[in-house]
């Protein structure tokens, strides 16, 4: 492996270090599934915003969406993907790096 | 050259190990589960065990004294049980890493010494076993379960720290 390819920046993810997308991200890292409305909350952005960000997430194959009902209520579900935890654990190793810790 | 090593190396601005620090402490601090989803998933877990005990301690209560109707008014209550417990878990809008790790192991070992205990009662069946020994049977068979519901609190205390 040259230095080049052991600098940080390879392992940064463009995807993931948008700061709307790290914070859904680093959200879903931390659970095995929340509802849509829980991330919506925790992230501070509106509906639209986090559809859009978690359907590019989705075509990435990081975050997978269920749909589903309780009772009558439709609810959605979001969690991290085995790739998509792979990759966060990656840029967050970078992100170290950067930060020289 | 991989499809992440081609997306990265197109970076130019790279975070300053400032922007690096802030961005990895809100990594640490993203909280997502709040203490009524942790309250809906103990219940639930502990509720689990505590039924699986009951149904042990009817199953004996009932059939010791050949009172098959009242074994099956208990499976009914069992069933009803298992399903208002079913929806107090869907109450809980996030479930935090590791719950299905530690429900898993609370229920498979619950339901491992639930069998064990109702085939040891009811191969002595003349003299059938006593109350108490029946009882101390179940409070053993819930534990794993109860166990499991103390383990998710103590995690959410822990990461909220």
């Amino acid at each position: 492996m040259t230095d080049q390819q052991q600098h940080a920046r390879f392992h940064l993810d463009e995807l993931i270090h948008a700061p709307v997308r790290f914070s859904i991200v680093a959200a879903l890292a931390k659970v095995e599934q929340a509802e849509f409305s829980v991330v919506r909350d925790a992230v501070q952005v509106s509906d639209s915003v986090l559809s859009k960000q978690v359907s590019l997430l989705e075509q990435a194959g990081y975050v997978d969406v269920k749909k589903g009902y309780v009772g009558k209520r439709p609810r959605t579900w979001l969690s991290l993907s085995a790739a998509g935890d792979a990759a966060f654990q990656r840029h967050l190793t970078a992100l170290r790096l950067i930060a020289g810790d | 050259m991989s499809d992440t090593q081609n997306r990265s190396a197109a970076w130019s601005d790279l975070p300053t190990p400032d922007q690096a620090r802030a961005a990895l402490a809100e990594a640490t601090s993203a909280h997502v589960v709040s203490r009524r989803d942790i309250t809906a998933l103990t219940v639930f877990v502990g509720g689990v065990g505590v039924i699986v005990a009951a149904i042990l301690y009817l199953s004996w209560a009932t059939l010791s004294v050949g009172n098959v109707a009242g074994f099956a008014a208990s499976m009914g209550g069992y069933a009803a049980a298992l399903g208002l417990l079913l929806l107090v878990k869907a109450r809980a809008a996030s479930v935090p890493r590791g719950f299905r790790r530690i429900y898993n192991i609370g229920f498979a070992t619950t339901m491992t010494l639930y069998v064990a205990s109702i085939g040891w009662i009811f191969a002595h069946q003349s003299p059938w076993p006593t109350a108490s020994l029946v009882l101390a049977l179940c409070i053993v068979t819930a534990l794993p379960c109860l166990v499991a519901a103390f383990v998710v609190q103590a995690k959410h205390r822990v990461a909220r720290r």
